[in-house]
């Protein structure tokens, strides 16, 4: 339909004829990101590989009206990458420079389409290592990692993106390049520009390339692991570690139901009576770490912990991570369809939060299974559905919902590591007062007066409406777009 | 341009309430609202002479200690903005936990925010980037605005709470803040070590922060006739022990660097001893801070002290680890401008930026003094941000973001 | 792109939100698709919940960066193309053809999509469908008819190593007049030929018996049967004899199948399932034949042929006759190193002072999960240093037969994994796989990089037996 839009022909000029894709078979793979409830078909995908180009790019584009959509691995969880009106894809994939390591310094400059992991590899040998680690690490780009402020499962200690970014050159949707203060690599004087922009979600500016922190990679660790009857003894346990004062690098936990689907699938040998699993990891001195792991052992045993196993083997803690990166392959295994929700909550509230999303399933007749981030107190409800039963697709958007009100209700977020994208835009206003609302419509007019980057995600637009939950059947993909 | 001191006719507000109404009158009115805080009033371009002077403080009846709430099993706080870092650190203590920010007593919590202040413990446990949740401000229309949150995860909406994070009270009249706590640490161990040159952490900090040795805290300055620099431990005592010999078998192997004394100690003698430390700059008629690459602070140390042997005894304390460095005393106007040139001259070899927090008096024959240099790129942004945030310029107008264009006639004298 | 391990939610197609471009046309019965893929299959597509973390694993993604050049993308083809909503465009089955079916991204899979039977059924369905330039077609005949039968490869290498005895070879590889006349993908093959081997190849023999010293109390300690594999018994017959010294060493009784054929991935990677299914039949009857004592193993010494081994019971599993059969010789099929570390061979005697580092054959790591053993069984060697190879699970490009149907994309796959051999310091690089052997030792000495690609039972032979010529 729209494979001859003037722009193609001028865009190839830009990049090359072997860096733009505007085949609609090739194009169909692009309709959606790690979120393919959301489609929308763009009229091209363009490669840049340097700033330069990604400056050319987007003024082509601002001059056939088109909309700018960065893209890096196409990871996001909600929907962020998806291209609504016919726009154009801008992607990082082909801007993969590892620019500079400055070890004496402590930073490195990579291009935005760098993999978050590709980073660390780079980094071997020296000690150092990129530390934001999102399960999508090893596919997902540092530039998509900023745009989404990505979290982890080390984040507990060691901080998400926002924590490990120093700079970022961004082209705003004028074409202007512009970076962030003193080169990226010092303090300056002045509100952090760069913190407001990781995070944005690709709404302000594409961004091109970012001087990161790289801080030492820990070297000595005790892990640790039990299972308990209850939930709520899992989830005190969590609590009292932290009261104690003691700051673990991760503490994850997995429920009843997806300690039976892992073991089901991968026979590690944990209990499958058990309600709730405990993985939690400690680093820093190797010889205080003993002693820290006795009193951690003490609480989970003051919290009914059973068959409780610390250890420095390094195997057997692969092992446990291992069961728990592949918990949600599990899933797959039990249930063809199932929808993960991404919320945070203080992390005392885990007790009654876990029971509360308990029953909001029961409610709907919905089976939800948790495996999460428990020491950041962002969960991950998985609720489990057979897609062929519509009245269940709907009960699962609203089960959605209610859990998400409800964390905001209890002092939480609808989002602590996903993001908006156009999954949760519906939600904002929930979370936010009209006011913020309208402040953080301010900012986004200050980078992009026009509405030409990304428009309609994160925060709702005059432009572009996008639903998820109402299907219309003369548009292709998951979201409507209607023109306003 | 006369360096005005703050104008007396201070409006003490202790609510939102009563800054929404503040502001709404003052748009009215036209009238800045201008609050520089108690240590930075001479940081920026002074304000305008017409404007109304904000001090917001908590009514200490209603608010103990400036906490609103104290969530101390999720070792987070929401407190008053205009609470005192000692009113916090003493109310925190009855739960063991601290705010791990190395500010003055007397600043408070609403201006160590707005002024990204930090010390030598940002080693271990970042600066208020990294600490802070949550903030509640009043915008430029006098409304209530509510970013970011109280759990420690948090990514919906656009992340304004850390752009406010050294924003010079430029966006908005911060009035509350959540922040993260940490639990105070058994024992400090404070180490002075004596340097036979400015530039050892230059050469050795990266691999330093490999080994056991990694301090919580680093700073060094140019104490009569030697560079002292000093360490601190925090932890278990068994820890720190650890951590010190592993710093002696490091001071063993690498020239240069001598041991002075080490001295095993509570959390709080290690504040009152780094509070002691940076005394000197509230005294300070001549007071610049530059920010350089860190692998660069002792080699910048290093040029300012040779200028200062030559021109005029400077004190200089620095953060090895992330390029800060605070240098200045009792200058004559003249010698205060060299300094500032000094400083222009380093941190536009190397990337950095410096500001001045005490200026020198202006004298008639002397060209005019930048507050900050050189300037940077992203300065577009940073008006345009302006005017969506505070689109009537009430909020310390003028004493960063000053003009639309670059303000190349304003940039340091070069 | 944050965290938690992608899966936000599947495609929720009951929700009435179908997918696809060109929507009006997704009525019932409105396309007809051309790929017709059978409902299990079909369902390893639906259960693949674009996550995305298979991009980084994928080598073709790695080179290019496009997500149709992706595992993830691929699947999206595929759908479309069973779903009618896409046509198999010249580009959509480039895109598919450019697959090196390494499954490497199912490794990396969370899901546990079996990625290669996706790829395999709709290149089967789409095999009859598309036209062929006159090298392709002669290509393809080498690859089915010539390479799958020793006899016949023998004969075919004749010409070859009567030039390489005369001592011509040389001038037949560098010829620039040859090499522009011929079409890339011959000069590819026989750039890969290696520079020398005996005029003629002889047959192993049926039988050799257990080395006392391997046995306990006077008894091997298992029968092992032995895969061949026609290219390697070709080629690489030393690796096969060494094999069987090593085999004898470990306490086991080793029989040589005259009847085994081809095990069939040639066939089988190229979509042609029945022919494959054939072969398989064949070695069935071969290795579990119903009148002796069935062997204990079934061991090759070939990445791609254990492989395919372990898919004969998938592959057979209709067959009432076979089927069983296949299924035991699957759960049987060893590769030689597994073997050697389950049978806990001895620590080698001779010493051997080499930097080596380990390229892991795909369908060794990825297919069948060997990653440990040969590393333990090269680490156990006196005085070898093993130096880690950066991206070592990646393809090297050689991928069965694809280095000779995509030249360009193997080459950067080869010039890749040779730059990453070059930053270890190592001479030697050792792999389990035929065919990664051939395609990186000929990718190295056209770039004129100093390298011996060895397989590790020939380090492991030199270390056991050090000058002992293998057994005739």
């Amino acid at each position: 339909m729209a494979s001859a839009h003037p722009a193609i022909a001028e865009l190839a000029t830009v990049v090359g004829p072997d860096n733009i894709l505007a085949d609609p078979d090739e194009l169909l793979v692009y309709e959606c990101d790690g979120f393919p409830i959301a489609k929308g078909q763009p009229t091209a995908v363009v490669f840049p590989t340097t700033t330069e180009q990604v400056s050319q790019v987007i003024r082509t584009l601002v001059k056939h009206d088109l909309q700018i959509v960065p893209r890096g691995s196409g990871t996001g969880l909600a929907g962020g990458a998806v291209v609504y009106d016919g726009g154009v894809l801008v992607t990082t994939s082909r801007m993969t420079q590892i620019e500079k390591i400055d070890l004496p310094n402590r930073y490195a400059v990579v291009q935005a389409g760098v993999r978050n992991f590709a980073l660390t590899e780079a980094l071997a040998g020296s000690g150092y290592h990129y530390s934001p680690d999102p399960s999508s690490q090893r596919a997902s780009t540092i530039g998509g990692n900023c745009s989404t402020n990505a979290g982890g499962i080390n984040t507990l200690k060691h901080g998400v993106t926002t924590n490990h970014i120093l700079g970022l050159e961004f082209v705003l949707p004028d074409g202007t390049i512009m970076h962030t203060r003193a080169g990226g690599v010092c303090d300056g004087v002045g509100p952090d520009l760069p913190a407001l922009l990781c995070g944005s979600e690709g709404t302000f500016a594409l961004i091109t390339r970012i001087w990161c922190r790289i801080v030492p990679q820990p070297a000595h660790f005790r892990t640790f692991y039990a299972v308990y009857d209850s939930t709520f003894d899992a989830c005190k346990t969590v609590t009292d570690v932290i009261a104690a004062g003691i700051l673990p690098t991760s503490m994850e936990m997995m429920d009843g139901g997806m300690i039976e689907a892992v073991e089901a699938a991968f026979h590690f040998g944990f209990p499958t009576t058990a309600q709730a699993l405990l993985l939690l990891e400690i680093d820093g001195i190797d010889q205080v770490l003993d002693q820290q792991m006795k009193e951690i052992v003490a609480i989970a045993e003051s919290n009914h912990a059973k068959d409780i196993m610390s250890c420095s083997d390094p195997k057997k803690r692969a092992e446990l991570w291992q069961a728990r990166k592949k918990a949600f392959g599990a899933v797959g295994r039990i249930s063809h369809s199932y929808c993960t929700q991404d919320a945070c909550v203080p992390r005392s509230k885990l007790p009654e939060v876990m029971a509360e999303v308990g029953k909001l399933g029961d409610k709907f007749g919905l089976r939800i299974t948790n495996v999460f981030h428990a020491g950041d107190g962002n969960i991950h409800p998985i609720m489990l559905f057979d897609e062929d039963d519509p009245q269940q697709v709907q009960n699962v958007l609203r089960l959605s919902e209610e859990v998400l009100e409800y964390c905001i209700e209890v002092g939480g977020t609808i989002t602590g590591e996903h993001g908006v994208g156009v999954e949760k835009l519906h939600l904002m206003d929930k979370m936010f007062n009209p006011q913020t609302l309208d402040t953080f419509d301010r900012i986004k007019r200050a980078f992009d007066p026009k509405r030409r980057i990304n428009d309609a995600k994160l925060i709702p637009s005059d432009k572009l409406h996008v639903e998820l939950l109402t299907p219309v059947t003369n548009q292709p993909g998951g979201a409507v777009v209607t023109q306003v | 341009m006369t360096d005005t001191t703050i104008d007396n006719t201070t409006n003490t507000i202790t609510n939102s309430d009563g800054l929404a109404e503040l502001v709404t009158q003052c748009a009215a009115s036209k009238t800045p609202i201008v609050d520089y805080g108690v240590a930075h009033t001479g940081l920026g371009f002074p304000p305008p002479d017409e404007h109304i002077q904000l001090a917001y403080r908590p009514d200490l009846n209603t608010t103990a200690g400036g906490v609103i709430e104290h969530y101390d099993r999720d070792m987070t706080v929401r407190a008053h903005a205009g609470a005192t870092m000692r009113e916090l650190r003493d109310a925190l203590k009855t739960t063991r936990q601290f705010l791990p920010i190395d500010a003055d007593d007397d600043l408070t919590l609403g201006e160590v925010v707005t002024h990204n202040v930090y010390g030598p413990m940002r080693v271990a446990y970042g600066s208020v980037r990294d600490l802070l949740l949550g903030l509640h401000y009043i915008d430029g229309q006098g409304r209530d605005i509510h970013v970011g949150g109280r759990t420690v995860k948090n990514v919906a909406g656009y992340d304004v709470t850390r752009f406010m994070v050294g924003s010079l009270g430029e966006f908005g009249l911060v009035h509350e803040a959540t922040i993260r706590t940490y639990a105070i640490p058994e024992q400090a161990t404070l180490i002075d070590l004596k340097l036979d040159d400015p530039g050892l952490f230059d050469r050795v900090l990266s691999q330093w922060m490999l080994t056991d040795a990694a301090p919580a805290a680093l700073s060094m300055s140019n104490e009569p006739e030697r560079w002292t620099a000093h360490l601190i431990y925090l932890g278990r005592s068994s820890a720190c022990a650890v951590q010190r010999r592993s710093l002696e078998t490091l001071i063993d192997q690498t020239e240069g660097v001598h041991l002075i004394g080490s001295t095993d100690g509570t959390f709080d003698r290690a504040q009152d001893e780094l509070s002691a430390r940076r005394v000197w700059r509230r005294g300070a008629t001549t007071l610049v801070k530059l920010m350089v690459p860190p692998a660069l602070t002792g080699a910048a140390c290093g040029e300012i002290q040779t200028w200062g042997e030559s021109n005029a005894p400077v004190t200089i304390e620095a953060m090895p680890a992330h390029g800060c460095i605070f240098t200045g005393g009792e200058l004559s106007p003249h010698g205060a401008r060299k300094l500032g040139d000094l400083a222009n001259h380093i941190c536009r070899a190397h990337f950095g930026q410096f500001a001045w927090h005490a200026r020198p008096p202006v004298i008639p024959e002397a060209p005019k003094i930048a507050p900050f240099g050189p300037l940077q790129p992203d300065w577009p942004m940073m008006w345009r941000l302006k005017k969506a945030m505070d689109p009537k310029r009430l909020f310390n107008p003028g004493r960063f973001i000053t003009t639309r264009s670059h303000p190349k006639e304003n940039d340091a004298n070069n | 792109m944050t965290t938690d391990t992608a899966p936000a939610r599947k495609s929720v197609s009951g929700l009435g939100l179908t997918t696809g471009r060109g929507a009006p046309s997704d009525g019932e019965g409105a396309n007809k698709p051309i790929v017709d893929l059978d409902p299990a299959t079909y369902d390893r597509a639906l259960a693949c919940v674009h996550c995305g973390l298979c991009l980084p694993a994928c080598p073709t993604y790695t080179q290019n960066g496009l997500e149709a050049d992706s595992p993830r993308g691929r699947i999206y083809l595929m759908k479309g193309l069973a779903d009618g909503k896409i046509e198999p465009t010249e580009s959509v089955v480039e895109h598919l053809d450019l697959c090196l079916d390494c499954r490497a991204c199912e490794t990396a899979c969370p899901s546990g999509v079996v990625y290669h039977e996706l790829i395999e059924a709709t290149r089967e369905q789409l095999a009859g469908k598309r036209k062929r330039s006159l090298v392709d077609r002669f290509v393809e005949w080498v690859f089915y008819h010539v390479f799958p039968f020793p006899k016949r490869l023998k004969w075919a290498m004749w010409p070859a190593r009567m030039i390489q005895k005369v001592g011509l070879w040389p001038t037949v590889v560098r010829s620039p007049l040859l090499r522009r006349a011929l079409p890339e993908q011959i000069n590819k093959m026989r750039d890969m030929l290696p520079p020398k081997g005996p005029m003629r190849v002889k047959n192993l023999r049926e039988h050799y018996p257990a080395y006392k010293e391997g046995c306990v109390d006077g008894k091997p300690r298992a029968t092992v049967a032995l895969l061949t594999g026609c290219v390697g018994s070709v080629l690489f017959q030393h690796v096969n004899r060494q094999s069987v010294r090593l085999l004898q060493l470990a306490g086991c009784d080793v029989v040589v199948p005259r009847s085994q054929v081809c095990c069939g991935a040639i066939h089988h990677h190229g979509g042609r399932h029945k022919d494959a299914a054939g072969f398989a039949r064949s070695n069935v009857d071969a290795f579990l034949d119903v009148t002796h004592r069935e062997p204990d193993y079934i061991v090759n010494n070939i990445a791609g042929c254990g492989a395919m081994l372990k898919e004969y019971g998938h592959l057979l599993a209709d067959d009432a006759d076979h089927g069983p059969r296949a299924e035991r010789l699957s759960e049987r099929s060893r590769d030689i190193m597994q073997l050697l570390v389950e049978l806990d061979l001895p620590r080698p005697k001779h010493r051997m002072e080499r930097k080596v580092t380990y390229h892991d054959a795909c369908h060794l790591a990825h297919a069948q999960k060997v990653v440990d053993a040969p590393r333990r069984l090269l680490q156990s060697i006196d005085g070898l240093e093993l130096v880690p190879l950066r991206e070592s699970d990646m393809c090297c490009g050689a991928a069965g037969t694809y280095n000779l149907a995509q030249p360009e994309m193997a080459r950067d796959l080869a010039e890749r994994k040779i730059k990453h051999i070059q930053s270890t310091g190592c001479r030697t690089c050792v792999t389990g796989n035929v065919g990664c052997a051939m395609q990186i030792q000929s990718e190295a000495d056209r770039l004129g990089v100093e390298l011996h690609v060895t397989h590790p039972v020939s380090l492991l032979y030199e270390a056991y037996f050090g000058d002992d010529p293998p057994p005739r």
